[in-house]
This record gives structure tokens, sequence and C-alpha cells, in this order.
């Protein structure tokens, strides 16, 4: 009886076993690990520019426990690189031992508006005829030229004026609502003296005063707040994201803007505070932010989804008309050896189309077993797929920008970008509008660098995508309208997404037509088709680049007087254009010459450049080339 | 054992569960072959002033060269002239009644003398005769006493000194490659030939030449055109009608000469508009044009639907929506009924996309729904049964799926003559860097058997097939094709986009060529067709009563036409240029036509005047 026993328990014992490892062999177990996570670091920069920016991160709040209480002086920085390009940014220790001759402007962020130690230094550059802007200032610096602030840090609802700016979007900034967006410094009264350029609930918010011969800009708001919570989201006060969209998960659109996505409201108050209040003090010269002074820029990027060598389609139709994009991929990587040079010869980039929430159904995983039996599938973190990409890339060929499939999203504010910054990626596109409104989401078109809740930004870009899937002829009309606005005002970068496998699997004529009518919309409207990797080195191009300017007064040949800017830059890149501004208070723009010599007392010589007017947001420049490397303009103003 | 006998008694029910899902999911599979069928003579239906006689004894040929070619003038008839009359030589026992006859060259060696006389006596009362290698026999009407060479060495047009071709057409009518028999004339025995009568030369000696003889016209050719023909059409077999491969071959390895790999043009529709208009050019007569309605070419879009499903009909909503069929060979089992039907009701050409070895195979699974351990391979019919059954009624087009071919020359055309298929859509470009007229010509012909008869479905050739890959094509080739088609060479163009490529082979030249075809054929006014609509054009105008008669002392060409009804206007060709003057006045059913409104083929040598279905009486006047 024992045997007999023994021998069935043995029988039985291996047909459970049998059907046991067949099961799994089916419905394998999954294993997660966890990414490395790098917070968001500190920058500093000295480049040669008319622009310093002065933060103190010894007062960031490493660890706040509210959204509100996060520093977001470093948002100045999005702002500055860009409209103007370079800019140099100081750490408050450092600011007593700078040279503040070399620059035309000089920001105080919030963070670094309250030593009165530094007053000396200031007046001095004032009475030199600086510009100096102070964000919501405290103590001795409050008292210089700003009002008294007896108000107190108020929250704020919505703005209510804002000088010379145009109707349409004055009125789109007035209707949003800035609750837990931003917070005001109210006072007393209005500054004597002082010009009113914005007011929030009524409340003047930025005004000027002159000081000696120079000006003193006052932001009594927290622009770096408002502009953060508009561009990189708002999550809750404990940094979760709430779940708007009510998904299964959290998106990126969770941190999107619901209405008034038809304009980029973070960039109309960007360049209203560079253009509309800045430049009305001190003329302001800045890097075009598109090669070969185009109009915009339409970025394009691809998903491959999987599906290899067959996603190459799109791009290569791109290249026959010398156009690029961005192709991200999953993990591991569908491609041959003959598709990835396909995507090399036609010049697209790259990407890691990342799982970040790798569930069963994620193509990120490896087995764990022996031969064809894996019961066992670990799920790779972000940092293995980036690394699974880059084994197979060809060297010198970079991995740099992400996206996250479907545009899923941590819960935490900033854990993704902590992910993404600790996987080495530079550029990243996961924040998209949604399907249903795409648009200004987050309220701009152009990359932004992320804010880490310690304050401090990742060194990645971050490319919100505002038509993340085009398939139909109404979203082309849309994006039209958007193309047009970008065109003749808006000037930005618009970027687009497409899944190249979803049109085999659904041959809609439409979506094809669609696709095609993109290019066709974007070369008529002036529109720089590209990839982000081309973007991103424009961008830091740009960034990396020397601006220096200074105003003086000429008399011409025929005793007639003039205004000149004289521009001497240093362009890294070929196809870089500035701007400068077509009036200079009652003075017209005449000319642009470059050469050695330029303007003389006793005329004008050398060649005089072709230069072309553009209009941003109502605000009037002039577009002016530069060729590469060191370039030494003139321009006049009669 | 008796201790663990309700254990095994278990575990065997197990391992029958467990056997019943494998052979579920792997069946045991069983082989199918395909039935081949025969070729035939075909029906007699319309009535003519042109008639063809063929030879009475249909042997099979030992080797290619061999083949009596004479149905390849059937087809040239059928394509340019549309309707026309057959007969036997042994019904030829007097004066034949017909403006035109043609005596293709095996019927001629097999005429007896009186034949021939009775054949001259029509000549002389006002026939024309176009007679293909002729024997000494006939010399009374080719002035040909001496018992001429034949060769078979392969030969170059050298000239075409009165050529009614003009233009491209002349130049490219020289550049057509030739693999025919040359009978070698270089003089006629009885006569010098006058300045304007030699037509053609083949290596500087004589090759087509008009004679009159009494108040009629001879055409003699000193070469088989047939062959000439069915080399260029249905392609060139080794001579013992194998294509000679080690891989199995496809329909594109029957291609007669590399330079028609690549072709913009048309050389067998060359060859026959040479012969045709010499003779409307003497003998003014009138076609029933192979183009409904007035127009000059047509547009056919294929879709094989491969591996997917319904999804693939996005394309044809599409093309619905911009008032366009298309043609869909569908594969057995992929669709649902309730798609098919909606297709039929568009109006959509449904056929069949024929799957079988080494392209791969199809097969039926047998047993009730949750066990089905067995699966037969399904043949070309079972295959083509299905997708009628599904779509509930019949089905005329097929294809065999990655256009793979039999070794035998006509193997596949009878295969697919006994599946009943109609028009076949297999000859098409496969390789990459093909396009063109890789046959010679765009319009469907009938294959011909080694016995000389043709098999009963139509080979409607492609010029432009995705499989040949789009990339590897000159850029804007597709709408070159089908411009020079409408604004050329006037011929049909098929072009095949399956609808699975951007699955299996994406790239965006396929939908964009797909689109830019659609718009281009719009603006410009070509038919946009499918194989069954332009087929049953085809066909249908070929059922015409068509008569004519010209008379040339008041140079007045008188046309009786009786056209089947149709939901289409045809389209009558009539000579512009003649020997007899220009056409100056036109009148259709007594009422007087302006000639100057109407379209003219692109050399201007064809007027070209749509007519309803019905009885119309047409008179042109030249002068």
């Amino acid at each position: 009886m024992i045997r007999d026993r023994r021998i069935r328990f043995f029988l039985w014992g291996s047909v459970c076993v049998i059907s046991i490892l067949a099961y799994f062999c089916f419905h394998p177990w999954i294993w997660r690990t966890d990414s490395h996570q790098t917070t968001g670091s500190s920058v500093i920069l000295d480049t040669t520019s008319d622009f310093l920016l002065v933060v103190d991160y010894g007062a960031f709040e490493s660890q706040p426990e509210q959204y509100a209480e996060t520093s977001f002086s470093l948002a100045w920085l999005n702002t500055l690189q860009q409209e103007i390009g370079p800019v140099s940014l100081l750490d408050a220790p450092q600011f007593l031992d700078v040279d503040l001759s070399r620059y035309r402007f000089v920001i105080l962020t919030r963070s670094a508006s309250g030593h009165g130690t530094w007053l000396p230094k200031i007046r001095s550059f004032l009475e030199r005829g600086g510009t100096v802007v102070m964000e919501m200032p405290k103590g001795e610096l409050r008292a210089l030229a700003s009002a008294d602030g007896h108000g107190g840090i108020r929250q704020a609802q919505n703005i209510t004026y804002l000088a010379g700016l145009g109707s349409e979007y004055m009125e789109a900034l007035a209707g949003l609502n800035l609750s837990n967006m931003t917070q005001i410094a109210g006072s007393a009264g209005p500054l004597d003296d002082s010009t009113t350029w914005m007011t929030i609930d009524g409340v003047p918010v930025v005004y000027s005063k002159s000081y000696a011969l120079g000006t003193v800009i006052t932001v009594d708001f927290n622009y770096g707040m408002l502009l953060t919570s508009l561009q990189q989201g708002r999550p809750l006060d404990d940094f979760r994201i709430r779940n708007v969209a009510g998904t299964s998960a959290i998106e990126t659109m969770d941190l999107a803007l619901r209405e008034s996505t038809a304009l980029p409201l973070a960039d109309i108050l960007e360049r209203f505070l560079i253009y509309g209040v800045l430049n009305e003090h001190m003329p302001v010269v800045n890097f075009w932010p598109f090669f070969d002074g185009m109009d915009g820029a339409l970025i394009v990027s691809h998903r491959e989804e999987g599906i290899g060598d067959a996603a190459l389609w799109m791009p290569q139709y791109e290249a026959t008309f010398k156009a690029t994009s961005t192709l991200f991929a999953t993990c591991p990587l569908a491609f041959t050896e003959d598709g990835l040079d396909g995507l090399i010869q036609s010049h697209a980039e790259l990407g890691l189309l990342f799982d970040i929430q790798a569930d069963e159904r994620s193509r990120a995983k490896e087995p764990v077993g022996v031969f064809r039996f894996s019961p066992v599938w670990r799920l790779l973190n972000v940092e293995e797929q980036a690394q699974g990409i880059k084994a197979l890339l060809p060297e010198k060929t970079p991995l740099l920008s992400a996206q996250s499939r479907d545009g899923l999203w941590q819960a935490h504010y900033t854990y993704a970008f902590r992910m993404l910054a600790s996987a080495g990626f530079r550029a990243d596109a996961s924040y998209r509008s949604s399907l249903e409104s795409p648009g200004y989401g987050f309220a701009t078109g152009f990359p932004f660098m992320p804010i880490d809740t310690n304050g401090l930004v990742f060194n990645i870009l971050e490319f919100p995508v505002l038509f993340p899937e085009m398939t139909d002829a109404s979203q082309a009309e849309v994006l039209e309208q958007y193309l047009t606005a970008s065109e003749k005002a808006h000037h930005e970068v618009l970027s687009v997404g497409f899944e190249p496998g979803a049109y085999a699997r659904d041959p809609k004529a439409e979506a094809f037509e669609t696709w095609q009518s993109v290019y066709r919309l974007a070369s008529e409207h002036r529109h720089w088709i590209t990839s982000i990797l081309n973007y991103f080195r424009f961008s830091r191009a740009r960034f990396s680049s020397e601006l220096k300017t200074r105003v003086v007064e000429m008399t011409n040949a025929h005793n007639k007087k003039m205004q000149v800017i004289r521009i001497e830059t240093l362009a890294p890149e070929a196809g870089m254009y500035v701007t400068v501004p077509k009036k200079l208070g009652t003075w017209n723009y005449s000319d642009t010459r470059r050469g050695a010599q330029r303007v003389r007392e006793d005329g004008v010589l050398s060649d005089s450049l072709q230069t072309r007017p553009v209009s941003l947001f109502g605000y009037e420049r002039v577009l002016v080339p530069l060729t590469k490397g060191f370039n030494a303009i003139d321009v006049i103003y009669e | 054992m008796k201790r663990f006998k309700v254990d095994i008694i278990i575990l065997l029910i197990l391992l029958v569960f467990v056997l019943g899902a494998l052979l579920h999911h792997y069946p045991i599979r069983f082989s199918s072959d395909d039935a081949a069928g025969t070729a035939m003579m075909p029906q007699q239906l319309g009535q003519s002033g042109v008639l063809l006689i063929l030879p009475d004894r249909n042997e099979n040929a030992r080797a290619y060269s061999d083949v009596d070619f004479s149905f390849a003038w059937y087809n040239l008839l059928s394509q340019y002239v549309g309707p026309f009359g057959i007969a036997l030589a042994s019904s030829v026992n007097g004066p034949v009644p017909a403006q035109l006859i043609v005596i293709p060259q095996k019927t001629a060696e097999s005429m007896t003398e009186g034949q021939i006389q009775a054949v001259a006596q029509s000549v002389q009362r006002g026939a024309t005769l176009i007679l293909e290698m002729p024997t000494p026999e006939w010399a009374g009407l080719t002035a040909v006493k001496r018992n001429a060479k034949t060769s078979a060495a392969i030969k170059h047009l050298t000239d075409a000194p009165n050529s009614p071709l003009a233009g491209i057409w002349r130049d490219q009518l020289l550049n057509t490659p030739l693999d025919t028999q040359v009978l070698r004339i270089d003089t006629l025995d009885a006569e010098t030939l006058p300045g304007d009568a030699l037509l053609l030369e083949l290596d500087g000696a004589i090759a087509h030449y008009r004679r009159p003889l009494g108040a009629g016209y001879v055409f003699t050719l000193a070469f088989n055109l047939g062959q000439a023909l069915t080399s260029l059409q249905q392609g060139r077999p080794a001579e013992n009608f194998e294509i000679e491969m080690d891989e199995p071959p496809h329909t594109v390895d029957l291609v007669m000469n590399e330079k028609l790999r690549a072709s913009k043009v048309p050389y067998a529709d060359l060859l026959k508009l040479h012969v045709l208009m010499s003779v409307q050019y003497a003998s003014p007569m009138p076609f029933l044009w192979p183009f409904a309605d007035g127009r000059r070419s047509a547009l056919l879009l294929v879709h094989e639907t491969g591996s997917l499903g319904d999804e693939v009909f996005r394309l044809a909503e599409y093309e619905q929506s911009q008032d366009v069929q298309s043609t869909w060979l569908l594969t057995a089992g992929k669709h649902t009924k309730k798609s098919l039907e909606t297709l039929k009701n568009a109006r959509f050409d449904l056929g069949v996309s024929l799957i079988r070895p080494p392209s791969g195979q199809l097969y039926a699974a047998y047993g009730p729904s949750f066990f089905a351990p067995f699966a037969v391979e399904r043949n070309m019919e079972d295959q083509k049964n299905a997708v009628m059954r599904r779509l509930g009624a019949g089905i005329s087009t097929c294809k065999l799926a990655g256009c793979a071919w039999s070794y035998d020359y006509t193997l596949s055309f009878r295969k697919l003559a006994a599946a009943q298929c109609q028009i076949d859509l297999t000859y098409a470009p496969t390789v990459e860097g093909q396009f063109g007229y890789l046959f010679g010509t765009g319009f469907p012909f009938l294959p011909i058997e080694r016995n000389g008869l043709p098999l009963p479905t139509y080979e409607f050739p492609t010029l432009l097939s995705d499989e040949a890959g789009f990339e590897t094509l000159p850029p804007k080739i597709a709408d070159e094709l089908l411009s020079e088609a409408e604004q050329t060479y006037h011929q049909p163009v098929v072009v095949q986009m399956n609808a699975d490529t951007m699955l299996t082979h994406p790239t965006y030249l396929v939908p964009e060529i797909w689109l830019n075809l659609i718009r281009a054929a719009k603006e410009q006014q070509i038919w946009i067709a499918t194989a069954k609509s332009f087929m049953h054009h085809y066909t249908l105008r070929k059922q015409a009563r068509f008569t004519h008669a010209f008379h040339p002392q008041t140079k007045v060409l008188d046309v009786k036409a009786e056209l089947p009804k149709a939901n289409f206007m045809y389209t009558v060709a009539l000579p512009r240029r003649t020997i007899h003057g220009a056409l100056h006045d036109l009148w259709l059913d007594r009422q007087a036509v302006d000639i100057n409104v109407l379209r003219t083929t692109a050399d201007g040598l064809l007027l070209l005047l749509p007519v309803t279905s019905g009885d119309h009486l047409i008179q042109a006047q030249y002068n």
C-alpha cells in the first residue's frame, strides 16, 4: 500500500508539476524593478550676454511640503533662454564679486531679492543706466524703488491689465484662473512716479520706476510659480498629480490646461515681459529661436510601437524633402541592421518610447528561465530600456530623446523626470495635450527645463506635444490655424505626433492625406520641419552663443542724429538670426550694416544686411541674419 | 496494473484531451490539386465586315515556334476593332462576304487553290485582305512567286517608310522587340512596289506592303505577326514550352525581352496599330473603340487583401467617397459577409486572390467548431467558391497570389480556366525596378494554348505593382504612365496595390501613388474602371452588329451599328485621314455632328464619336 501511494504520489505529482510549468509558460510571473532617480541640479552659467540672472540656491527649500513652498526662481532661466538665448546665471554668494558693467539687465529672482547688502552695487549699476528686475523684493531692496508691500502675500485670481498687449491676448490671459498658480505681494498703495505694466486683481504687479539713469522693474507676483504651473502643470499641494481625465492611470495630460489651449499663454506672458516691458526701457536684442529665420518650427515625432523597420516609411518620406523627425522606438529594439541604416540615412533621430509603468502588455521585458521555458518575465525600468537601445545603436549615435508610451506618467509631479534624468536623457516629449482638445495644453510650444520639487532644474528639455495624434482632416485644419497664427504673430514650436503603424492597421486615406498635408502646411507657413535632436542642438547653440549690445547716439554725414545699436555676437551655427526692436522710442528702424567699421561719424560704411520685419504678439521686431562665427553689426534708427 | 486502473483511466482521459487540443491547434493536413481546363474555340457573338479566317485543324505543337498563332489576330481585332466574324478555312467556298479579310499564316498555308481564288475575287470586288506569311500559291495576290526562305532569327525593324503612325509612335515602332519567323522577300517577282506601298522593313527586306488588286487591296506581312504579338503579350517560353528556371517561376519570367522589364511603350500595340491603321488609311473602316464614353484611356486599381480582414476596406471607403470603384482580390475566409455585401452594393469588382504554392497555402478546417483535427488544402476552385459563397454572387476576376506561375507555359492558365476565372491579373511586375508594358500591351488578351486555341481566361496585364517595390521605380512613373496612356498610347493602366503592403513592406509611395492616380484620373477625365466593368464594355462591344461600306466614288463611309443595351456610351472610332482625303463631314442618325468638338486620338488619326446603345446610322464624308 505504501509503495502504491508513493507511485501514485509520484505520478500525480509529475502531472501537477508539468501542468504548473505549462501554465507559467503561458502566464509568466511578472517581476518589476524600480528605476533609479536623479533629482534636479543647480546651474551656473557664465556667458557673454546682456542679461544676468541671479538666484539664491541657499534659499531653496530642499524638501518642501507644499507646492507653493517650492522656489521657482529657475523658471526665469526658461524665459530668458527661450526668448534671448545666452544668459548668465549666478548664485547669490557670487553676486558681490561679479562685474555688473558687463550686463545691461540684472534680474534678481524671488530667492535673491532680499539681500540688502547688495544695495550699493545695484545703485551703482542703475546710475550707469542699467535695468534691474526684482521679483517680489524684500527689505532694503524693496525700499529702493518698489511699493511698500504692506499688503502681504496673497492668492491671485485674475490678470486684470497688461499695458500695450493686444486685446485678444489680454482677454486670453485675463480668462486664466490664477488660483493656486501664483501669489502676489500686495501694497498699501501704488508707488509714486512709477509706470504700471500689469495688474492682478487690480493690484499693480509689474511696474517700473526710474532710478538715476537706470530703471527698476518690480515684478510683484510669483512669476516663476505662474510660469511653472502653466508649462509644467500644477500638481496637488502635496505634489501628487490628480487624475483629471479619470483614466486608469496618470497621464501627462492630467497636468495640462483644460481650457484656453488655443493660445500659448505662457509665451504671451514671457514675451510681454521681455518685449512689452523690458524692451520699453532698454532695447532688447535676442537670438531668433528658429533656424534660417523661419517663422516657427514643426517638430515631428513618430511612435514605432514595436513594428521596427515597418515604421520607417514616414521618416523616409521626410528625407525626400530634407526634413527630419524623431522616431520613438520601444525596447527591445525591433529594427534590423538595414532598418537602422535606413533610419540613419534618412537623418531621422531615434528616441526611446519608454514604458513608465510596465505591465504584462509591455514590450520592455526579458524572460528569466532556461531554453524556451520562461516562467518569469522581468520588466525593464526606464534606465534599462535606455541601455537596451543604446547597446544597439552605432557608435556616436546619441540617444537623447524619450517619450512615454501613451503619455503615461508617474503619480508624483517629478518622479518621471528624475527617472529620465537618471537614464541620461536630455530631451523628453511625454507632455502631450489631450487627443480631444489638442493645442497649447501646457501654455507653450517651446521646450522648457522642468523644475524639481527642490526648485532645481532637470537637465532635460521637455517638448510639449500639441497634436499627439493627427489622423483626420479636421485636425489638419486646426493645425493650419495654429501655423497661420505662428507665422504671423506667435512664432512657435508646434510638435505633432504620428504612429506609422496606425495607418498600416487601419488604412484610412484621410489619415495619410492629413499626414502629408502637415508637411505641406508647415512649408507654406515657413516652419522648420525638424526633429527634437535638431531643435535641441539649435537651442543649445543659441544658449552657448555670445551676444553683447550697446546703444550709442551718432550723427551722420548730413549732420542728422541717429541711434545705433551696436551688436557683437558669436554665432556657433549657420542659419542663426537676431531680432532688434523696430522702434527705439521715437526713433524708427532704418538700416542694418555689417563690417569692421560699420557706422562712422562721417557716414555709413560696409554692406547693408537683408532684414525682415516680424511681429511677436504685436511687438514689432526686425530679423537680422548672422553668419557663422563673429558678427559685428550696427542697427541704425533715424 | 489493476491497482492503478482508475489512475490510468484518468491519465488516459487527460492524454486524450491534451492530444485533442494539440490536434486542434496543429491539425493533420491534406493537400489538394487543381483541375486543369482546356482551350476552346470562342463563340462568335457579333457581326461585322471584318472576318478572321482560321485554320480547320488544331494540333498540339511540339515546339513553341510551331504553334499556330492565328488567335493572336483574334486578340488584335478584339482589342481595337471590336466586333468581327470568324470562319474556318473550310467554309470559304466562294467570294468572302467581308470588307476586311484576315488570313493568318497557318490559314494561308492550309487554303486550296480554289479558296485562294475565292479570296482573290473578293479583293477584286473591293475587299481588303491582310495576308500573313503567304505561300507561293498566293502569288496572284502578293506578287511573290518564289519559295521565299523563312528564318527564325530575331530580326529588327529597320524602317517604316509609309507607316500611318506618326511621331513617337513611328519612332518607337522601330524599337519593337521581335520574336517571329520571317519570310525573306528582297524583291517582288511580278512588279516593282510603288513608292508609297512599302510599309515596313525588317533588316532592310520587305516586311509589310500594300498592293492594290482590282477594287481592293492586299496587305502582305512577311513575318508572323501573330507570333510576334504572342511572344510579347503572353511571353516567350523555351521551345519545349517550359520556363527554364531553378526557382519556382513568376509571370515576369515570361517577359520576352530585357527592355520590356521597364518599358513605358506598349510595343505590341504599336505593331497592331501600324497594321490596322495601314488598312484604315487605304480603305476607311470604323472601329468600336475599346474605351467607353468617348474616353481615351482607363485606370484600373486593384487591391489584394492579403492577410488583412475587413479593416482593409478603409481604402474602399475612400474610393467610394470619391465615386471610384476598384477591383478587390479577396483572400478566402478573411472577410465578413456584411463587408462584402457593402462592397458589392457599391459596385466594386470583387475577385479572389488565389493562394497556391509556392506563394502559400490555405486550409479549410474540418470538424466541429471546438475540435477540428483535420485541414484540407483549398485549391483554386475551393478558394473561389468560398469567396462566392460568402459574397452570395459570382466572381469573374482572379489572381494568383505572388504572381507565382507554373513551369509549363500554359498550365496555370488551364487551372485558372478550370476554376472559371474569366479575368486574370497575374501578369504583373514582381521584381524591383520593373514597371510598365512588360507584356507589350495594357489590353486584355486570350492566352493561346499549344494547340493554337485560346484558353477562356482573359489575361489583363498589370503595369505597376507594389509587389515590385515602388521605391525602386523612377519618380513619378505612375503619373507618367497614366498621362501617357491618356495623351499618347491610349491604354488601360492596371495598377495593383496590395491592401496589406503597409503592414508587410510599408512605403509612403503606395498610398501616395494611389491617391495621386485617383486625383490625376479625375482631372484628366480618364475612365476609372474595374476589371469587371472594363471587360463588360470590352466584351459587350464585341456583340455588336457593326457593318460598314466605303464608296470610293462618293468618298462616303456608311456605318450601321446595332449596339447592345448598356449603361454606358460606346465609342465609334473613325479614320480622319485616308488615301481618299480627310474626314470632312459627319452625320449620326442623319444629324450633322461637328467634328471639331469631338475628341481624337493623340496622333490625330482617329475621331472618337460617343454613341448610345441601340441602332445608329453613321455617315462620314471624306474630301
